[in-house]
């Protein structure tokens, strides 16, 4: 499934009314704010239909907007088959699940989402850590009042958990020390630029996302800027800035991906000419049922975009050329919130 | 004293929500009387306890206790039965507290598949994985991340 598909689900006195994106999107929040319930009325909302596509005239007291089929489970529904085979009944859908899905952590669904073209919305505080969930797509849930006529309504909306932190802020930071998630060529690059800079900044990697909370001390007078994959570091995010906030003195920056910045930079537009659409309409060109994260999707058209070509890209092993200078600048002119001069 | 476990083991009631509808399903809601019952749904909820099975929530109207959140469930379940281990991931930040007032009268244990965040004041909590007791939301956040994600 590819695009953004807006789905309004509505009651007599509630109606939610969401944006969805990507393959994955997390609702999480604090108890009571009505995320259950979401899911309670897309459940009830399916039996009514199938009900009254059975010919049953017990009316109809929810009502889904929405351009895709929207599907939602609850494991109180005493189904004998297993969740997987209820799920493989659908495709090219909107899946609802919210924590009474005892399955959302384990390494089966991870694999399942993977091959999987359907979009997900997951309402669960599980730690994730086999599902490469954007930090972009975690939400938390809000509502108001509104009048229909007389008829008291509670709206009920999404909005991004992490959208007030220091990670999209902008302002800008002179780091001492930077911490790249991979070893492999953002960190490649990285490093090069410090060298050119020449800004004394050391440069090292956390090797893997999972290490980099254990990498968050105290050090006093130190500023460290942390660098990852937003497009897949949602797992991380809440360890990530508890201890940021505890320890003081580090900034998270996290572009969708390190090849989206290359990518975004213009400086390969000549072998992807429509980049500017790619990077500003992602959810229209990253295909859920090929790609995992869309941090694979921009690794996978950055290689194969460029593979014969004196771009090539690999993930590993940062290509020279990218090193040249006017491309380093190039890049980093599309970083905001990081100074590297000294 | 509140233990927490992070993962998954053999003892822990893993769907609090279902556990505490199956026990209440005949209707005795007695226990919705208890004071602190009614602070955690007041405060979790934002519903007032009308009455033993009528609760009067801003959003749903009057309800049953079977349709609030699952939240206030797993807070009512650890706190009638403080022997059981019940998974406190159906808890938001919200419910932290209520825990944390919850063991200061009883020893209890919760399961985590998340970092619950406890707050800025001081607290005490053992950590069953490996012993540690943590007293600072820094130090929990450190050992629950090693545990759930680097062992």
């Amino acid at each position: 499934m590819v695009g953004k598909h807006k789905v309004i689900i509505e009651s007599k006195s509630i109606v939610y009314e969401l944006e969805i994106k990507r393959n994955i999107t997390i609702i999480k929040g604090d108890s009571g704010r009505g995320k259950s319930l979401l899911v309670d009325l897309i459940v009830r909302y399916n039996r009514e239909k199938r009900n009254a596509e059975r010919g049953k005239k017990n009316g109809r007291s929810v009502s889904i907007t929405c351009d895709k089929e929207c599907f939602g489970y609850r494991q109180f529904d005493n189904d004998s088959r297993s969740w997987s085979d209820i799920l493989r009944e659908h495709t090219d859908c909107i899946i609802f699940l919210d924590e009474t899905c005892w399955f959302l952590n384990t390494t089966e669904f991870a694999s399942f989402v993977k091959h999987s073209d359907n979009y997900y919305v997951l309402i669960t505080r599980e730690n994730l850590k086999g599902l490469p969930y954007s930090v972009s797509e975690i939400y938390e849930m809000y509502s108001y009042k509104s009048y229909d006529g007389i008829i008291e309504k509670h709206k009920t909306g999404i909005k991004n958990l992490y959208s007030d932190c220091s990670v999209f802020s902008g302002y800008s930071v002179k780091p001492d020390l930077i911490i790249t998630e991979d070893e492999g060529s953002g960190h490649d690059f990285f490093e090069s630029v410090c060298i050119w800079k020449k800004n004394g900044v050391k440069c090292i990697s956390a090797r893997g996302k999972d290490k980099i909370v254990s990498r968050i001390v105290p050090v006093d007078g130190q500023k460290t800027v942390i660098i990852a994959d937003g497009a897949a570091y949602g797992s991380q995010m809440e360890d990530t800035m508890e201890s940021m906030r505890a320890c003081g003195g580090y900034t998270l920056y996290l572009p969708e991906s390190f090849e989206y910045l290359i990518i975004r930079s213009g400086i390969v537009a000549e072998v992807i000419e429509n980049y500017e659409d790619i990077v500003y309409h992602t959810y229209d060109y990253a295909d859920s049922g090929k790609y995992f994260s869309w941090e694979r999707y921009f690794t996978d058209l950055l290689t194969k975009k460029t593979i014969d070509t004196e771009w090539k890209y690999g993930k590993n092993r940062l290509n020279s050329i990218y090193k040249l200078v006017r491309n380093m600048r190039a890049i980093l002119e599309s970083i905001t919130g990081i100074d590297f001069d000294r | 004293m509140l233990s927490v476990f992070f993962g998954d083991r053999e003892d822990v009631i893993d769907n609090p929500e279902d556990y505490f509808n199956g026990m209440h399903a005949l209707g005795n809601y007695s226990f919705m009387s208890d004071p602190l019952i009614k602070a955690i749904i007041s405060d979790v909820d934002q519903s007032e306890v009308l009455d033993n099975c009528l609760i009067k929530s801003p959003v749903l109207g009057l309800i049953p206790p079977m349709m609030l959140s699952g939240g206030v469930k797993t807070l009512i379940d650890i706190y009638l039965e403080p022997d059981e281990v019940f998974n406190a991931s159906y808890c938001g930040n919200n419910c932290a507290k209520w825990i944390l007032k919850i063991a200061e009268n009883q020893d209890i244990t919760i399961r985590l598949g998340h970092t619950m965040n406890f707050g800025e004041q001081p607290f005490k909590i053992r950590i069953e994985n490996n012993g540690l007791i943590v007293t600072k939301m820094y130090d929990f956040v450190q050992q629950s991340h090693r545990i759930m994600f680097e062992v």
